[in-house]
């Protein structure tokens, strides 16, 4: 499978979702998956096109699901991409209920998304309640950190 | 015995905590390694008290070198975060955990068998299950012990990441079924 997977914050060492999708990328690829990282930052969100190169694959993976999700939910809702949407949350997101800005990216990417993977079980009763309709739960491979 | 506290100092972490039960046991030696905006307030509550050490934001090379020296770890969040990159590390190297019992925390990790699972914002918990640990060796290997074969058996990358390829080929395939990209 040729996966695009698209994370944020790509070189911040402190930044423990980087590792963890880093550690990701090379385990599917281990796995026998084509997997190559589109790093995001703020200067993305500028970069009309970036969407084009998200053509060749078989589905998009998103760490997390804030501005990036949000971002690329639109170009998937104006169907400039028509590929299959899995992102990850790690919960940081996905509990900042009371954050405005968090809201309205999950309710930007929230209908093109096709599967939510959590990584802490309480995850999946807080996603469907945010109205996440095809979510799983699979442990953190944080053991890989240490 | 030597306590270690690793996490962002802020307030889902509570860190707090940690340092009110530092302050309690001075036999003890504590250390905090995380930055934050709880700092401040935290070496303020410590006013100068030497078995309680900051070390700010430290990397996971030191980190790791922390963990081998600690008898005990300790995780204070105040939501589930069952999984930390931390709690994980201490569990995979042998440590007795005291954890906060938040979310599905004890449906995975069994109290008094692989951690021992304290109420959050509880210093008085904290305090006894600190208190436990040092009078009780034996129970301290115990959980490290069957800590470090949870980790093995089910938290294996390789394992993980076969569940994970499993959901996204069937994701993508009922996807194919359903319309034609």
């Amino acid at each position: 499978m040729r996966i695009a997977f698209v994370v944020a914050r790509v070189g911040e060492e402190r930044n423990v979702i980087q590792r963890l999708s880093l550690i990701l990328a090379d385990e599917l690829r281990k796995q026998g998956e084509s997997v190559d990282i589109f790093p995001f930052n703020r200067r993305s969100v500028f970069k009309f096109f970036s969407y084009r190169k998200l053509r060749n694959y078989d589905c998009v993976l998103i760490a997390n699901i804030g501005l990036q999700c949000a971002y690329f939910s639109i170009c998937k809702r104006l169907r400039l991409i028509k590929k299959c949407f899995i992102a990850i949350s790690f919960g940081s997101d996905i509990r900042a209920t009371k954050n405005k800005l968090i809201n309205l990216f999950n309710q930007m990417s929230k209908p093109v998304i096709d599967l939510l993977i959590v990584v802490n079980p309480d995850l999946l009763d807080t996603a469907r309640a945010r109205g996440y309709v095809n979510v799983v739960y699979v442990p953190c491979w944080s053991e890989c950190l240490s | 015995m030597k306590i270690l506290f690793a996490a962002r100092l802020e307030a889902v972490k509570d860190p707090m905590t940690f340092v009110k039960a530092g302050i309690q046991l001075p036999d003890h030696e504590f250390t905090v390694a995380g930055d934050g905006s709880l700092k401040k307030q935290c070496e303020i509550l410590v006013a100068g008290r030497k078995n309680i050490k900051f070390l700010g934001w430290v990397d996971a090379e030191n980190i790791r070198h922390l963990m081998k020296e600690a008898d005990v770890f300790c995780q204070s969040d105040n939501v589930e975060n069952i999984w930390s990159s931390s709690l994980v590390a201490a569990m995979k190297n042998k440590k007795a955990v005291i954890c906060t019992n938040t979310g599905y925390t004890s449906k995975y990790l069994k109290d008094n068998y692989h951690v021992l699972l304290i109420s959050p914002q509880n210093c008085s918990e904290l305090v006894r299950a600190i208190e436990r640990l040092s009078d009780d060796i034996g129970l301290r290997h115990r959980l490290g012990e069957n800590a470090q074969a949870y980790v093995q058996e089910n938290l294996a990358i390789e394992k993980i990441v076969k569940e994970i390829r499993g959901w996204m080929t069937t994701t993508v395939q009922d996807r194919r079924n359903t319309r034609i990209d």
